[in-house]
C-alpha cells in the first residue's frame, strides 16, 4: 500500500523526539492513577461498607469521555494548524506544485494531525480494560468505543482541517475549527431543546392545549451529526442499558424512524464520515489554486443558499409534521371509573381493565389488576401489561401475563401487583406476541387517605342489602377510631381466585347469603390462606346456615350447626348506645331476626342481646373468622335500627395484624425497649465479598510496566536501532498484547452472568413438623446492559418488590413516558419469565419469593422470667442445624451460637448483654453479641449479612419484645436457592416471636401500660408531636386482661428503654413523657401524682385507683412549656404487676 | 517548450498580464527580467499551476497548463521566490520527501537525492537540519527539490535574490551546469545583467507586456540602438535643438546645460547625418556619442515612461 507522503513526513518526524515517547507515558500514567484511585476508591473497604460493582462502569465512562474529550479539543488544535501551517511557513506552494493533488494533502493532513490523538486513545486500552476484571464492559463495546474515537477524530478533523485550507492563519483557523465543533456538538443540541419548548409553547398557545402536542422528533435527527450525542447514546447503550432515544422521542411527542432508532450509533457514525467526506473535498477545494478563489466564493454562496433552503425545508417539514401526525403526546393520566375500571381498545381488540379496590390501592398490600379482553377479530394471542414507574430508578417495571382469546370471545386475565409506592403512573395495555403495544393508557391509583382505610368485601347473592355496612362506616366517625372511612368491595365468585393474593388488599370479607358449595377446592384454601395471613373473615348464617357455612366447615371452622329459630331482637344495645352510635334519640325497639345457633371450636362470643349470642370470633392464624348466627342482609328496619352495631362488631374483631398494618393498634406499645433500629433491605442484599474483587496491586504492576514499556523504553530501544517509525505499529501491538493480558487474567475475577443476593426468612411456627414457609428477598444483578430472562415454574410465588417502600424518597419523575420497561414478570402459560429488558449494567432489581422450605419444624422456646431473671430452654426441632442464635428478650440480648438439631439449650447458660450497658443502643448490643457490626468491613461477608438482616428484622417488627433469630447453615436450605442457575449469596434466616411469661414477687408481669389503652387514639394513647393546638389535659383509660388485678407499677430506666431518662439540659429528653399522670384516689376520690417525666416509679398497692371494672384511668397533664427544645412526647412506659382473680365474674 | 499566447489576468481592476506572449524553445536558459509589479512572478505561477490565468493559453511541452494541471507537475519544476523549509528534517529526508511525493522511495530515492545534492554541492550536508543551513544553502537545496522528478522545465523565481555574491556565483554556475545538461530553465530576475552573463535568451516584462525579447546579443544590439545620444556643445545650443527637433528619429531630449540627451532612433548613418547637420549648422560639438554597455540604465530606460520634451 502506498502511504500518503504527507502523513508519512510527518508521522516520522512526530515520532523522532522524545516528546513522542513522554505524551505516551504521561497521558497513561494520569489514566492509570484514574482508573487504581477509582477502583481502589469503590472497592476500598474502608470508604464504602458495600460494594457497589457499577462504579466500576463509572470508572470506565470517565475515562472514555476524558478520551474522547481530549480528542475533542485536541484534534481541532492539530487539524488547524496543518494546513494554515504549512502557509504561514511558506511550504505550501512547493506542495502544490507537486503532483499532490490538494485531496492527498488534505487527507494526508488529516491522517498526520490526528494520528498521534488515536494513537493515545490506543495506547490507553489496557488502562480501560481494567474494566474487564469487574464485567459489565465487553470486548465489543471497547471496539465500539475504538471505532467512536476513529470517527470523531476524523470528523472533528476534518473540519479542522477544511478551517485551515479556509484560512491563512492557523490561529483563527483554530477559531473557527471550534466553532464548527461548537456547531455540531451545541446548536444540534439546542435544537432539540428549542423543539421541545417551541413544540409546547404552540401547543400551549396556538393549540389552546387542545389534542396532541406537535410532533418534533425531525429535530432529534439533527443529532446524528453530534458527536457529543453519539457517545453519550454509546455509553447510555453500553452502561445503561439505554432507551435513551424513545424517551427522547417520546419528549417530542413522536417517535423516531425504527431503522434509526435501532442502529443510531452506526446511522451516526455514518451522518458523520459523510460530513467528513464532504469538509474534505471542501478543504481541497480550497486549497486548489486553480479552483480556489472564484469557484469556491461562487459555491459557497450557491451552498450557502442551499443551506438556507434545506434548513426552511426542514423547519417547514418539522412544523407540519407536527401539525398533522398525531402522535403520543406527553403523559395525560386517565382517571378510573369509580369501579376503578378503565377501557382500552383498538381495532378489534377491547379490554376492560379493572385496578385494585375500586381503583384504591393499599400499604404492604397486593393490588389486583385484572382484563377482560374482548376479540372481535380472529384468534388473538396476546399479553395483558401493567407497567409502573418506579422508584429506586427512572424507569418502569412491568408485570405481564400470556393470554390467548378466541375470535368473537372473551377471556378474563389477572395477576396480582406488588406494593406501588404512591404517585406512581401506572400504564395498562394489551401487547401482542412481540411484546409490543396494541392499545394503552396511563391510570394513577388513588392513595389518599388510604393506609387506615378499612376495605371490605362482600359476597352476596343480595348485595344490596349489604349497603347498610358501607353507610354505616362512613356515617360514623366517633367510634371507629383513627379511620375515617371504609369501603365496601363488591365481589364476584371469580374474585375469589385460587390466589389469595387477587383479596389481599381486603382488611375483611363478608359472605353472606351466598352459596359457598360454589367455590372450588382452591378458593377455600385462599380464603383460607388469607385469613391465616391476617384476614378477617365474616361469615353470615341465618335460616339457611349451611349455605354460608358447610364450604368451611372442616377446614376453617370445627363446631356444629344448631336449629333455626325466629327470635325478636335489639342486639343487645341500650337505648344509650343507640343514641351515642345513631346521633340521634331513638326508641330501643326489638326486631324480628332468624337465627341458627352456631357453635365453632374455639370461639367467643362478640355479639349477645342477653339471651341469644349472635355472633362469635374465633382467630385462625394471624386472622379472625366472625361468625353470625343471623344473615346479615338485615330487613330494612333493622339495618336503620342495628346496622350500625353490625359495624362495629366488623370494626372491634379486625385481626390485630390488620389493626397493625391499619394503624389502629397499640401494639408498638408491646415491646419494652430498644432503640429505634433502621436498616435497609438493599443495603444487606447487596453485600458482598471483597475476596472476588480484582487485585488491583496485581494489574497496577502490569500497567506502570506497560506505560513504561510502551512509552520511553521502546523509544529508547528503537532509537538506537534508528527504527523510530516502528513506533507507530509498536505501541499499538504491546497495547493490544497488554489489554489481551489484562483480560485473561480479570477473566477469573470478571462477572459474565448475573448474580443474585438474596435474604431468605423462615417465620418459625408454634408449634409443628411442616415445612415452613420461606420468604425471600432478593436482587438480581445484571452481568452487563444486555437484555435477559430467568425461567422459573409457573407455580413460583414470585413478584417484584419495591425495596424502599410505598412512601418512597421518589425523587425520580414519574412525569417520563413509560419507553421499553425495565423489568418484570411475565406470567405465561408453562413458566414465569424474569424479563430484564433494560437495565444498565450492574443494576440490581428486587425481588420477592415465597415457597416452601425444604426443612422442617421449629424451635420451641420455653423461657420464662421471673423476678428479672431469664431462665428456660430453647429446643432446635428443626430437620436442620442452625446458626449464630440469638434470643432477645425485655432487653436483653442472648447470644447462643449453633444450635444442632434436636438439641436444647439452657439460656441461663448463654451469654447475655443486656442493653443499659450499650446505651440503650440495639445496634451496639447486637454487634457486641455478634462479634462484629455490619459496617465493619474486616469481619466476614456472611456475618455482616447476618446482623443486617437481624437488623432489617427489627426495623420490619420493632413491635416485638422477645423473640428469636437463627440462621440456617449453607446449603442446608436451598429451596429459594435451586430455582436459579446463577451464583448466589445470601443467608436464610428463622425467627419467631415468643410469648414470655414474666413473674415479679410472684405476681404476673402482663406488659405495658401502653398497650391497653381502652380504645386507640394516635394522639393520646401514643403521644404525638407538640401542637399548639393539642390538649394540655386529657385521660386515657386501660383496659387490662380479663380477672387481672392490678398491684404494682414500675418506671425505670430499663423499662422506658432509656431515653426518657436521658435528661438534656432543658431538664427533659428529645422524646419523652413530658408532664405527669395523675390517677384518681377511690378510696378518698382525690387525684394523686403517680407519674413525672424521668422519675423512678415503683409502686405497689394499685388496687385503690382501678376503676371498677378493674380498668385504670389515668389523668394526663402534659408541659408544654418548653417545646423548643423537645420534638415529642410520649405516654410514659410502665410495667404491669398484678394477680388473676380466680372468678368467673366478668367486668 | 514554452509557449504562452495572449496570457491575460487581473487582480481586481489591476492587469497583472495584459495578453502576453512568450515562447521559448526547448533548451534555453530563459531570462525574465522586469520591474517589480511587470508580471514575472504571476507568469510564473500561472505556467506552474499555482495561478488559474483569466485568459490567454499556455502550452509546456505539449501540455495545455491551464487545463491539465496534473500532467504539468510532471513536466516541470519549480521554484518559488519566498519559500519555507520543514524543521526536524535532514537535508536528505527533505528531498527524500519530495521523492516520495513522486513515488520515489526507498534506496531509488536516496542515491538520486543524494546525486541531486551533489549537483548542487550539498552532498557533504545531507545530514545536516534544513532548518540550520543558510539562505544560499537552503535555495540550492529547494533547487535540488525542484530536480527529484526530473522536470524538463525549471520555472526559478528569482533564485538569487538575498545571496550574496559567491552564492550567486554558485547558483550560476549550477544554472549553467543544469543548461548544459539540457534543461529548459526560466528563470526571473529584475537584474537584467546577472541574466545577461547565463540566459541564452531574455525576456523583457513590463506591466504585463514583453517590451522585448531575443538572444543577449539581439537585446543588447537592441538596447545599444536605443541608449541614449549624448551631445555636448560648447555654445550656439539654440540652434543644436532646433536641429534636433527637426529631426525625425529624434523621440525625446532632455538638456542639461550644454548637454543634450536624446532617444534616437535610428541607424548609425542616421546618427551620423544629423552630426553632420549639427556641425554644418556651425554648432561646436565636442562630444556626440551613445552611450554604451550599461544594461541597467539601457533597461531602466526601456521600462521607465517616456518624457517627452516639447
Amino acid at each position: 500500500m502506498k502511504i500518503n507522503p504527507v502523513y508519512g513526513k510527518e508521522v516520522k518526524l512526530r515520532v523522532r523526539s522524545l516528546k513522542f515517547a513522554m505524551t505516551i507515558l504521561f497521558f497513561n500514567l494520569g489514566l492509570v492513577a484514574i482508573a487504581l484511585l477509582g477502583f481502589e476508591m469503590i472497592f476500598n473497604i474502608n470508604m464504602n461498607y458495600r460494594i457497589d460493582y457499577s462504579g466500576a462502569i463509572t470508572v470506565y465512562f470517565i475515562i472514555i469521555c476524558l478520551e474522547s474529550a481530549m480528542v475533542a479539543f485536541l484534534v481541532p488544535v492539530f487539524t488547524a494548524g496543518s494546513i494554515a501551517g504549512e502557509r504561514e511557513k511558506q511550504t505550501l506552494e512547493i506542495l502544490l506544485t507537486t503532483v499532490l493533488k490538494p485531496g492527498q494533502i488534505v487527507i494526508g493532513k488529516l491522517m498526520s494531525s490526528i494520528s498521534m490523538v488515536v494513537l493515545l486513545v490506543f495506547s490507553s486500552l489496557p488502562v480501560i480494560s481494567i474494566i474487564f476484571t469487574i464485567g459489565g464492559i465487553n470486548m465489543a463495546d471497547l471496539l465500539q468505543f475504538v471505532v467512536f474515537i476513529i470517527v470523531m477524530s476524523l470528523f472533528i478533523g476534518s473540519m479542522g482541517v477544511c478551517a485551515s485550507a479556509m484560512v491563512k492563519k492557523a490561529i483563527p483557523a483554530t477559531v473557527i475549527s471550534f466553532l464548527m465543533l461548537g456547531f455540531v456538538c451545541g446548536v444540534t443540541a439546542i435544537a432539540v431543546f428549542i423543539a421541545n419548548e417551541g413544540a409546547n409553547i404552540y401547543y400551549y398557545t396556538v393549540q389552546n392545549s387542545s389534542g396532541d402536542v406537535p410532533d418534533v422528533t425531525l429535530a432529534m435527527y439533527f443529532l446524528l451529526i453530534n458527536p457529543a450525542f453519539t457517545i453519550f447514546h454509546m455509553i447510555s447503550g453500553q452502561f445503561m442499558g439505554g432507551d435513551m432515544l424513545s424517551y427522547m422521542a417520546s419528549a417530542l411527542n413522536g417517535s423516531l424512524l425504527p431503522f434509526v432508532q435501532d442502529y443510531w450509533f452506526l446511522c451516526s457514525i455514518a451522518v458523520q464520515l459523510i460530513l467528513t467526506v464532504i469538509f474534505l473535498k471542501l478543504a481541497a477545494l480550497f486549497l486548489d489554486p486553480l479552483r480556489r478563489k472564484e469557484k469556491v466564493r461562487k459555491n459557497s454562496n450557491k451552498n450557502k443558499k442551499k443551506a438556507v433552503a434545506m434548513l426552511l425545508v426542514f423547519f417547514a417539514l418539522t412544523i407540519a409534521q407536527g401539525s398533522t401526525q398525531m402522535a403520543s403526546a406527553s403523559i395525560k393520566i386517565k382517571e378510573l371509573d369509580k369501579e376503578g375500571k378503565i377501557k382500552i381498545s383498538k381495532d378489534d381488540i377491547s379490554a376492560t381493565v379493572r385496578l385494585g379496590c375500586k381503583g384504591k390501592a393499599k400499604y404492604n398490600r397486593n393490588i389486583r389488576a385484572d382484563a377482560v379482553i374482548e376479540n372481535k377479530g380472529s384468534d388473538f394471542t396476546g399479553k395483558f401489561r401493567v407497567e409502573y414507574a418506579r422508584t429506586d430508578s427512572d424507569g418502569y417495571v412491568a408485570i405481564q401475563k400470556e393470554f390467548a382469546v378466541a375470535s368473537g370471545e372473551s377471556k378474563k386475565v389477572q395477576f396480582t401487583l406488588p406494593t406501588i409506592a404512591e404517585d406512581r403512573n401506572i400504564r395498562v395495555s394489551i401487547c401482542d406476541q412481540e411484546d409490543d403495544i396494541i392499545c394503552s393508557e396511563y391510570v394513577n391509583l388513588n392513595y389518599k387517605d388510604n393506609i387506615d382505610t378499612l376495605y371490605i368485601g362482600t359476597l352476596s347473592d343480595s348485595q344490596d342489602s349489604l349497603k347498610y355496612i358501607a353507610s354505616g362506616l362512613a356515617a360514623d366517625k366517633t367510634s371507629f377510631a383513627a379511620s375515617d372511612e371504609g369501603i365496601i368491595f363488591e365481589l364476584l365468585d371469580e374474585d375469589i381466585t385460587e390466589d389469595y393474593k387477587m383479596v389481599d388488599i381486603l382488611d375483611v370479607i363478608i359472605i353472606d347469603n351466598f352459596d359457598t358449595g360454589k367455590f372450588s377446592k382452591g378458593q377455600i384454601s385462599a380464603i383460607k390462606k388469607w385469613v391465616n395471613k391476617g384476614g378477617t373473615l365474616f361469615l353470615g348464617s341465618g335460616a339457611d346456615a349451611g349455605k354460608v357455612l358447610d364450604a368451611f366447615s372442616g377446614t376453617l371452622l370445627k363446631g356444629t350447626i344448631g336449629s333455626a329459630e325466629s327470635i325478636r331482637t335489639n342486639f343487645g344495645v341500650t337505648r344509650e348506645e343507640l343514641t351515642r352510635l345513631l346521633g340521634e334519640n331513638l326508641a330501643n325497639k326489638r326486631v324480628p331476626l332468624d337465627i341458627t345457633q352456631i357453635s365453632i371450636k374455639g370461639s367467643k362470643p362478640v355479639l349477645t342481646d342477653g339471651s341469644n349470642k349472635l355472633a362469635s370470633v374465633k382467630e385462625y392464624g394471624s386472622g379472625n373468622i366472625i361468625t353470625a348466627e343471623f344473615s346479615l342482609a338485615l330487613s330494612e328496619e333493622a339495618s336503620r335500627l342495628y346496622g350500625p352495631v353490625i359495624v362495629d362488631v366488623i370494626r372491634n374483631n379486625i385481626s390485630e395484624q390488620r389493626k397493625q398494618s391499619l394503624g389502629l393498634s397499640n401494639g408498638y406499645y408491646q415491646r419494652q425497649s430498644y432503640s429505634e433500629v433502621y436498616m435497609n433491605e438493599s443495603d444487606v442484599l447487596n453485600l458482598n465479598s471483597t475476596d472476588s474483587l480484582p487485585n488491583l496491586k496485581l494489574y497496577a504492576v502490569i500497567l506502570l510496566v506497560y506505560v513504561f514499556l510502551a512509552g520511553p523504553l521502546s523509544y529508547i530501544i528503537l532509537k538506537k536501532k534508528d527504527k523510530r517509525n516502528l513506533l507507530w505499529f509498536i505501541v499499538p501491538v504491546i497495547s493490544v498484547v497488554f489489554s489481551v493480558t489484562i483480560y485473561l487474567i480479570g477473566t477469573s475475577t470478571r462477572i459474565q452472568k448475573p448474580f443474585i443476593n438474596y435474604c431468605s426468612a423462615i417465620e418459625l411456627p408454634e408449634k409443628g413438623n411442616t415445612r415452613n414457609n420461606v420468604n425471600t428477598l432478593f436482587t438480581i444483578t445484571n452481568a452487563s446492559s444486555k437484555a435477559y430472562e430467568a425461567m422459573l415454574p409457573k407455580n413460583t410465588d414470585i413478584a417484584p418488590s419495591t425495596l424502599n417502600g410505598y412512601y418512597s424518597s421518589a425523587y425520580y419523575s414519574s412525569n417520563n413516558e413509560a419507553g421499553e420497561y425495565d423489568y418484570g414478570i411475565e406470567y405465561g402459560a408453562n413458566n414465569i419469565k424474569l424479563r430484564m429488558n433494560n437495565l444498565s449494567a450492574f443494576e440490581s432489581v428486587p425481588f420477592k419469593m415465597d415457597n416452601k422450605s425444604n426443612s422442617t419444624g421449629t424451635v420451641e422456646v420455653n423461657v420464662q422470667k421471673t423476678d428479672d431473671k431469664i431462665s428456660g430452654f430453647l429446643t432446635n426441632k428443626m430437620s436442620c442445624g442452625l446458626e449464630d442464635c440469638i434470643f432477645y428478650c425485655n432487653g436483653t440480648l442472648f447470644y447462643i451460637g449453633s444450635i444442632p438439631s434436636g438439641k436444647s439449650i439452657d439460656i441461663s447458660k448463654q451469654k447475655s448483654f443486656k442493653e443499659s450497658n450499650y446505651s440503650y443502643s440495639f445496634e451496639s448490643q447486637l454487634s457486641a453479641a455478634m462479634g462484629g457490626s455490619y459496617y465493619d468491613n474486616s469481619i466476614d461477608v456472611s456475618l455482616r449479612r447476618r446482623i443486617g438482616m437481624i437488623q432489617v428484622f427489627i426495623s420490619n417488627n420493632n413491635m416485638y419484645d422477645t423473640w428469636f433469630y437463627g440462621f440456617v447453615p449453607e446449603n442446608e436450605e436451598t429451596s429459594f436457592t435451586d430455582k436459579f442457575s446463577y451464583d448466589k449469596y445470601g443467608e436464610t434466616g428463622v425467627y419467631k416471636q415468643i410469648q414470655v411469661q414474666e413473674t415479679l414477687n410472684g405476681y404476673d408481669v402482663i406488659g405495658l401500660l401502653g398497650q391497653y389503652a381502652d380504645q386507640f387514639d394516635e394522639n393520646n394513647t401514643n403521644g404525638f408531636y407538640i401542637y399548639d393546638n393539642l390538649a394540655k389535659e386529657f385521660e386515657v383509660t386501660y383496659k387490662f386482661p380479663e380477672n387481672f388485678i392490678l398491684n404494682r407499677i414500675i418506671y425505670n430506666n430499663e423499662v422506658a428503654g432509656g431515653g426518657e431518662f436521658k435528661l438534656n439540659q432543658n431538664g427533659y429528653a428529645e422524646t419523652a413523657f413530658l408532664g405527669v399522670a395523675k390517677v384518681k384516689d377511690k378510696t378518698t376520690g382525690k387525684y394523686t401524682k403517680l407519674l413525672e417525666s424521668a422519675k423512678k416509679v415503683d409502686k405497689t398497692g394499685m388496687e385503690k385507683y382501678l376503676n371498677d371494672d378493674g380498668s385504670l384511668t389515668i389523668h394526663y397533664e402534659i408541659d408544654k412549656t418548653n417545646n423548643n427544645e423537645v420534638d415529642s412526647y410520649i405516654l410514659p412506659k410502665v410495667k404491669l404487676a398484678g394477680t388473676y382473680k380466680k372468678t368467673d365474674k366478668r367486668r | 517548450m514554452v509557449k504562452i499566447e495572449n496570457l491575460y489576468k487581473h487582480y481586481g481592476k489591476f492587469v497583472a498580464l495584459n495578453h502576453l506572449d512568450l515562447s521559448i524553445e526547448k533548451g534555453e536558459l530563459f531570462g525574465f527580467v522586469g520591474p517589480n509589479g511587470a508580471g514575472k512572478t504571476t507568469t510564473m505561477r500561472i505556467i506552474s499551476g499555482l495561478l488559474k490565468a483569466d485568459g490567454g493559453s499556455v502550452h509546456i511541452a505539449g501540455v495545455d497548463a491551464l487545463k491539465d494541471n496534473q500532467n504539468l507537475k510532471r513536466k516541470i519544476g519549480y521554484m518559488p521566490d519566498f519559500f519555507g523549509v520543514y524543521d526536524n528534517l535532514k537535508a536528505i529526508e527533505y528531498m527524500e520527501f519530495y521523492a516520495s511525493v513522486y513515488g520515489i522511495t526507498g534506496e531509488k530515492a536516496k542515491s538520486m537525492c543524494l546525486e541531486l545534492m551533489d549537483l548542487v554541492n550539498l552532498s557533504d550536508k545531507a545530514d545536516f537540519y534544513v532548518d540550520g543551513l543558510s539562505r544560499g544553502m537552503k535555495q540550492r537545496l529547494c533547487l535540488a527539490r525542484s530536480l527529484v522528478h526530473n522536470p524538463e522545465l525549471l520555472i526559478l523565481d528569482e533564485p538569487a535574490s538575498g545571496l550574496d555574491p559567491r552564492a550567486r556565483f554558485e547558483m550560476k554556475g549550477i544554472l549553467k551546469n543544469l543548461h548544459d545538461m539540457g534543461k529548459t530553465i526560466i528563470i526571473s530576475s529584475h537584474i537584467l545583467s546577472e541574466l545577461a552573463e547565463m540566459c541564452t535568451t531574455i525576456g523583457i516584462i513590463d506591466k504585463g507586456r514583453m517590451v522585448s525579447k531575443g538572444t543577449v546579443e539581439e537585446i543588447m544590439q537592441k538596447l545599444n540602438t536605443s541608449n541614449p545620444l549624448k551631445i555636448h556643445v560648447v555654445n550656439n545650443i539654440e540652434t543644436a535643438v532646433r536641429i534636433i527637433k527637426e529631426t525625425p528619429q529624434v523621440e525625446n531630449l532632455s538638456i542639461d546645460g550644454l548637454d543634450i540627451t536624446i532617444s534616437f532612433d535610428g541607424s548609425e548613418e542616421e546618427e551620423a547625418e544629423l552630426l553632420k547637420m549639427l556641425v554644418s549648422n556651425d554648432v561646436p560639438v565636442s562630444s556626440y556619442m551613445r552611450e554604451t554597455g550599461n544594461l541597467e540604465e539601457v533597461f531602466m530606460m526601456v521600462t521607465a515612461k517616456k518624457e517627452l520634451l516639447d
